[in-house]
């Protein structure tokens, strides 16, 4: 009777769990065979991971192999709003560390999202106080950060970058390309916390990081260029300043300076007026210093020689409604002595007894029709009417620099047609393009140079710009231990359809040495106040940005 | 006997298990070890980075100069003349001798050259090395 009792107990007990095994095993085929490509995906897309992985940008590298732009990694803060508990004191305690108002923090926190920025590329430092916090919600990922070591050094010339590595301006923008790198990306399993499984790594591309540019600047000759433009846009309260320095016989740009600058590692605080490379990007009347265009074409073609002597006219000459007028009165002089004393009258009188279409023609030889083709972005070629749009009174004004615009690039690459025995070369700014570990893979020659002017033509040349310096209008150009040639301006501002009485643009133009020219250089003060003669803000800059130059060019060698 | 053979495959199966199971714990374990090591690896690698930035920031010309400026110390270019070019270019001495043809010693060549780790040479030791 037990017994009987005992075995349907055990029969019952049996069927209950072999039932309730059927219906497990059942509800294990259900998902695992019915709906198994539908659990299968939610399942990936929780374990998969697809990652970008940001190229290194390359980095920029003067002529010695000084570093002046490269990257490095920093820290980005980022929230996950909805895991945040507390947003306010959150906000409070993360806006200090940051440097940003509490207020923005706390209407990032805000947003109903699972990612938010908080701030991006931020120091170590910051980075590290704010990890230490350790609240929920609040992370930091690691990026890549475009650091520039010389701050403003070259800022003009080198540009900056967006906050994803994307060039903006400068070389920066123009050789992006190259710079920027293509990113890698990879597959992999992450865990619960999204941590990624290294050994389940399903397919991994690396990335391919940017190319480096080397500059023909060099990172000193640039310093010494910026110290002493500093020195006289501070002094004569400019309203901007520029120089180029260039190496006249391979058109290598040694240094492009421009003032106001900017600080590359804090370009969002700069001013509107330090963003523009005025050296290419400003063209101007260039007045005076335009005269080694008329003067060189006059003795190119024979119109005149040295000696030829000019009535300039006490310093007054009515030419029909247009009055001439020198800054000094002179007597009777010699074409030298026209251009050593930077007579308008003489070198007006010169230009016409050569004629107007040699004149265009040596406008054009000496480029000033034509952008430079530097591999910086924004050149502009300046604003030259063709012949056939020449006024009577043009003859009057373009040999003496007005009605003819140039840009302190324009002019550089002028003076060096006489540095570089009458060639014209074009300027080079990068010398090489080369891979992450240093081989070249591209190389920027020396482009091939127009002759201009002869060799007798650039010898006479060389020794009335030297004589401008010695005797003339640029004795504050004049150095001690090297001999230089040059030529000074002083040009009155176009404003409302006249020229203004009060505001000048003060340039010098000049090379060293005499004998051997390995230095061209352009240097513009826009508005100089209260001294406004080229001769006396711009020749000394020159003056002392070729010696040191030169000094350190002799210990190089 | 019958007993044994029915829970055979049972045990195979369950260690097969059990060491797949091992393996792959073992393989996440590892993916944390290899992460941790190359956050360290990265964290060292950064540091160098900034540290060599921190050292071309210091280096910068116009920086030098400002601090150079700050201490009233004004240094220039030295002038033409200033500097005296020697007629050779000036080696300063290694310690110890690296290329044995540029100390005038020939090396001969030696058939049995390979046998040479058998007897140990004398080798001379310059002070401090």
């Amino acid at each position: 009777m037990h017994s009987g009792i005992l075995r349907k107990r055990q029969l019952a007990v049996f069927v209950f769990f072999i039932l309730s095994l059927s219906i497990l095993v059942l509800r294990l085929l259900y998902i695992q065979v019915v709906k198994h490509d539908f659990y299968k995906r939610i399942a990936d897309d929780q374990h998969t991971v697809s990652l970008e992985i940001a190229p290194k940008r390359g980095t920029i590298f003067d002529r010695n192999m000084r570093v002046l732009a490269v990257n490095l990694n920093s820290d980005s803060i980022f929230a996950n709003p909805r895991a945040v508990k507390d947003k306010r004191r959150t906000a409070a305690s993360i806006s200090g560390i940051l440097g940003i108002s509490e207020d923005f923090v706390y209407d990032r926190l805000s947003r109903n999202k699972s990612f938010v920025w908080i701030k991006r590329k931020v120091s170590p430092e910051a980075s590290a106080r704010v990890k230490a916090l350790k609240i929920e919600g609040i992370d930091a990922i690691q990026e890549s950060k475009r650091s520039y070591p010389n701050k403003t050094l070259a800022c003009h010339v080198i540009g900056t970058v967006d906050i994803d590595n994307n060039g903006l301006e400068g070389l920066e923008l123009y050789y992006n390309k190259y710079l920027k790198g293509e990113p890698g990306w990879v597959v992999s399993t992450q865990d619960a916390k999204r941590k990624l499984l290294e050994s389940y790594q399903y397919e991994y591309i690396p990335p391919k990081n940017g190319f480096n540019l080397v500059l023909t600047i060099d990172g000193v000759i640039q310093s010494i260029a910026e110290r002493e433009l500093a020195k006289a846009f501070d002094k004569f309260n400019a309203k901007g300043a520029s120089i180029v320095v260039m190496d006249p016989r391979t058109g290598d740009v040694l240094a492009m300076a421009n003032m106001p600058n900017y600080d590359l590692n804090d370009a969002k605080n700069r001013s509107k007026e330090s963003v523009r490379n005025r050296a290419i990007n400003d063209f101007f009347e260039p007045g005076s210093v335009f005269k080694i265009v008329t003067a060189s074409a006059a003795l190119e073609e024979k119109a005149v020689a040295l000696s030829d002597k000019f009535n300039c006219e006490n310093g007054e000459w009515r030419m029909g409604r247009r009055v001439l007028h020198d800054h000094t009165p002179h007597g009777i002089m010699t074409f030298k002595e026209i251009i050593e004393k930077s007579s308008n009258i003489g070198t007006v009188k010169a230009a016409i007894r050569m004629g107007q279409e040699k004149m265009y023609k040596y406008i054009k030889l000496f480029g000033f029709y034509d952008k430079t083709d530097i591999d910086l972005p924004g050149e502009v070629a300046g604003m030259n009417r063709p012949i056939n749009k020449w006024s009577k009174v043009s003859m009057y004004a373009i040999p003496m620099g007005q009605e003819v615009t140039a840009t302190a690039l324009q002019l550089t690459c002028a003076i060096a047609v006489i540095a570089d025995n009458g060639y014209r070369v074009r300027p080079r700014i990068v010398k090489q393009v080369t891979d992450p570990a240093g081989s070249v893979i591209k190389e920027f020659p020396v482009k091939v140079p127009n002759r201009v002017l002869s060799t007798d033509t650039v010898l006479k040349m060389r020794g009335v710009l030297n004589g401008v310096v010695n005797s003339g209008t640029g004795k504050k150009a004049k150095m001690e231990d090297y001999e230089s040639g040059g030529k000074t301006g002083t040009a009155q501002k176009a404003e409302q359809g006249a020229y203004s009485k009060n505001r000048f643009i003060g340039s010098f133009i000049g090379f060293a040495p005499v004998e051997k020219p390995v230095l061209a250089v352009a240097v513009s003060i826009d508005e100089p106040y209260p001294v406004y003669f080229g001769g006396d803000v711009a020749a000394p800059v020159f003056r002392n940005v070729v010696n040191d130059t030169l000094r350190y060019l002799s210990l190089k060698d | 006997m019958r007993l044994i053979r029915s829970f055979l495959p049972i045990v195979v199966f369950t260690v097969a298990s059990l060491m797949y199971v091992h393996q792959q714990v073992e393989l996440v374990k590892l993916s944390y070890h290899i992460e941790t090591k190359e956050k360290k690896l990265n964290a060292v690698l950064d540091l160098r980075e900034q540290l060599s930035y921190n050292i071309k920031n210091l280096e910068a010309p116009s920086r030098l100069e400002r601090v150079l400026l700050a201490k009233n110390i004004d240094i220039t270019f030295p002038r033409k003349g200033n500097v005296v070019r020697m007629a050779r270019p000036y080696v300063p001495a290694k310690r110890g001798i690296t290329d044995i043809r540029s100390a005038g010693i020939e090396k001969k060549f030696n058939i049995f050259g390979f046998l040479d780790f058998i007897t140990p040479k004398a080798e001379a030791h310059q002070a401090g090395d």
